[in-house]
């Protein structure tokens, strides 16, 4: 079922409540409203308790993602008789706009400056800009359809309040070796564990992943990191010690999985996903050191 | 044999569907086990995990199976492999591929594709408003074609690495008519005469009924995925058509068992997932169910319900309970119901007067809620009207709860 959408369509924005926040719901441009664009078709928004309806199984994942509303209609190029689907997912928070982007890039995409960050498919194009995650699938390929697209992205992110730009805590992430476009959020159940919410993931080079959870105090980032050894001390095959030499102290996992903690202040960071442990301890040092300085 | 553990009367619920009290080993669940299901058996750790078979593919699956969506943690993928679930769901759209690719980076890196099974699902052009596949792609879905059956398929394979997939479903059937279009369930067979799927099927979560029957009576399908939940106001019309299918032996795989993302959100009360569960396996024609697990908790609280399949009586009324609260069957808080009254009752807060009453027994709140209402919008009006024209677009039955918040069982008037 199609939710009514009585004012999305024409910018007049009704609000949608998010926790104790209020977001302006985005207008989807009117036909006629953006030049060389008509709008093909009436727009369409879903909520929470329909989003199954428009994206299936995949609507848990965006609900845990803080998943607000999603506007969407078919934009059809006057010159090139090309149609687009437009679609903004407005989420709770930038970092869940931005996890859901991050979530749905491929390493086959071509970054982009659109928004905060955009990624550029074969047809289709996502950007994330303050609370919102924006995609551009079009029918057709090629590089006309492409244009279409970044123009269209750059019309759509011109009307959308608030400027984006990267997330200042992926700054905290060491540049070398870090493997572009790789960077997540996480808004919860990090490493499968329910009280590790907010991490930011970082790939790298050597098959390590950097992360980074940030606590509201470092008694809480101690509290999760003691959880975390009495979780590993609690699994088969798994040997786990504590590494005290070095400042910060380190906890190291090996077994099946391998994985490098350390607590920081109010942060929790490390390294996992790595075969070597060495190369996960030395990258968890750097990331230690950086949040440090 | 484990017992089904739930009783009768919440699992009936007035019409008979024939299948309580069957044990867990009913028709389409007593075929003879593979060897790569029995390699899994071996390995897992037997005593915990409860079987039940695949109808005619004769895969013998755990019944707990795992959704995967999330791509965020692959060690919640090694870990359901420790624990011996090897049914894993997933589909080609997911996060734009991305949750196929996990799966196919962990099954290479552990080197376990022969004991695991998979199931996608491809996805094509519909018309939501007239429930059929569109001979038109649009750009968000392909058209209803081989060739882009085909193209996706390849796709999965290569995002999956492998060379086949276990089982593959049409994605989404919204209505019969989606089922049964031919030219997909051609291509769909002909990707299993190739080797390419060892068996085809149909997902579908609307008209689920009338899906199944469709889907079992075209002779083609091995498998249907359908909602199935003790939350659906037609869940016997749903566990009949199951029966129906697995009389056909048909295999049922069951999804959105814990009834639709967050249970009341809204009142922060957490959705009994243990005893959802087990609600679901008391049907013995439902093989396996497919809940999305984000951490170690939840699979292993999952995992532990195949041990103990028994649906008390605190669980059996925690999940009445819960079929009334808000984000369900309950009030949305919608208002289009408002309009609908011509007296511009506030429904919604009548509406949410019920719910305390009846599902929380909080009489006194529901007085409050109803206190606080304006005289000409509230319950007193409703007392002076015989003929109630509110509609619910998700047709709650407005007229009867307003009845009984008026009348003599609570004295909320």
């Amino acid at each position: 079922m199609v939710v009514a959408c009585a004012a999305c369509g024409d910018g007049n924005p009704s609000r949608v409540e998010h926790g104790s926040t209020a977001i302006p719901a985005f207008g989807l441009p009117a036909d006629g409203e953006m030049s060389g664009w008509a709008r093909a078709t009436n727009p369409e928004h879903y909520e929470a308790d329909n989003l199954w309806e428009y994206i299936n199984g995949q609507a848990d994942f965006f609900i845990d993602y803080g998943f607000v509303r999603v506007d969407t209609a078919e934009y059809q190029n006057d010159q090139e008789s090309s149609s687009v689907v437009l679609e903004v997912y407005q989420m709770g928070r930038p970092q869940e706009a931005f996890g859901i982007f991050a979530a749905e890039r491929t390493r086959d995409d071509r970054p982009l400056e659109i928004g905060a960050q955009a990624y550029l498919g074969t047809n289709v194009l996502g950007f994330w800009q303050a609370e919102r995650y924006v995609k551009l699938t079009s029918f057709d390929e090629g590089p006309e359809v492409e244009r279409s697209l970044i123009s269209l992205a750059e019309e759509i992110s011109s009307r959308i309040p608030g400027q984006g730009r990267e997330l200042e805590t992926l700054l905290l992430f060491p540049e070398d070796g870090r493997i572009e476009a790789s960077e997540r959020f996480i808004p919860k159940n990090f490493l499968g564990q329910p009280y590790l919410t907010n991490a930011y993931r970082v790939d790298y080079t050597h098959d390590v992943q950097l992360f980074l959870v940030e606590t509201g105090s470092s008694e809480e980032a101690e509290s999760h990191f003691k959880r975390l050894e009495d979780f590993y001390r609690g699994r088969d095959q798994v040997i786990v010690t504590l590494e005290t030499t070095q400042n910060p102290a380190m906890m190291i996992v090996d077994g099946p999985s391998m994985l490098v903690v350390f607590q920081l202040d109010h942060h929790l960071g490390g390294a996992i996903g790595m075969q070597d442990l060495d190369a996960g301890r030395t990258a968890a040092a750097a990331l230690a050191d950086k949040i440090g300085r | 044999m484990k017992k089904t553990g739930v009783s009768r009367r919440w699992f009936i619920g007035g019409a008979a569907t024939g299948v309580v009290g069957a044990g867990l080993q009913l028709s389409g669940c007593s075929r003879a086990t593979s060897q790569e299901a029995e390699a899994a058996e071996q390995a897992a750790p037997v005593s915990e995990i409860s079987y039940r078979v695949l109808g005619r593919t004769g895969l013998k699956i755990p019944l707990i199976s795992f959704g995967v969506m999330n791509s965020d943690n692959p060690d919640l993928l090694r870990r359901a492999f420790d624990l011996g679930l090897n049914h894993l769901d997933t589909a080609h759209l997911y996060l734009r591929g991305n949750s196929e690719r996990v799966i196919g980076e962990v099954i290479e890196g552990r080197g376990n594709r022969d004991s695991v099974y998979i199931a996608t699902k491809m996805r094509f052009a519909r018309d939501r408003e007239r429930l059929v596949f569109t001979s038109e792609g649009t750009a968000r879905e392909p058209a209803p074609t081989e060739e882009n059956l085909f193209q996706q398929l390849e796709t999965s394979l290569e995002r999956l690495r492998t060379d086949y997939i276990d089982i593959l479903y049409l994605h989404s059937c919204y209505s019969p008519a989606m089922a049964t279009y031919e030219p997909l369930m051609s291509a769909l067979v002909k990707a299993k005469e190739q080797g390419k799927a060892r068996f085809i099927g149909v997902s579908t979560h609307s008209d689920e009924p009338n899906v199944i029957r469709a889907a079992v009576d075209a002779g083609v399908y091995d498998v249907v995925l359908t909602s199935y939940n003790y939350l659906q106001d037609h869940k016997d019309a749903v566990a009949e058509a199951i029966a129906y299918a697995a009389a056909k032996d048909v295999g049922v795989v069951a999804m959105k068992t814990q009834g639709g993302k967050r249970l009341n959100q809204k009142e922060g009360v957490e959705i009994n997932h243990q005893a959802a569960l087990k609600w679901v396996f008391a049907n013995p024609h439902v093989c396996t169910a497919i809940p999305g697990m984000t951490t170690f908790d939840q699979m292993d609280s999952n995992f532990s319900v195949m041990s103990d399949l028994e649906l008390s009586e605190a669980e059996e009324r925690e999940l009445k309970l819960a079929s009334l609260l808000p984000g369900t069957y309950f009030c949305q808080s919608c208002r289009e119901c408002v309009p609908t009254c011509p007296e511009r009752v506030e429904i919604p807060s009548l509406m949410r007067a019920y719910m305390y009453a009846e599902a929380y027994g909080n009489t006194i709140q529901a007085e409050e809620t109803i206190g606080n209402l304006p005289q000409d919008r509230g319950l007193s009006v409703c007392a002076d009207c015989s003929s109630c024209q509110a509609r619910c677009r998700r047709e709650l039955p407005i007229a009867d709860r307003v009845r009984e918040l008026a009348g003599a069982r609570w004295s909320l008037a």
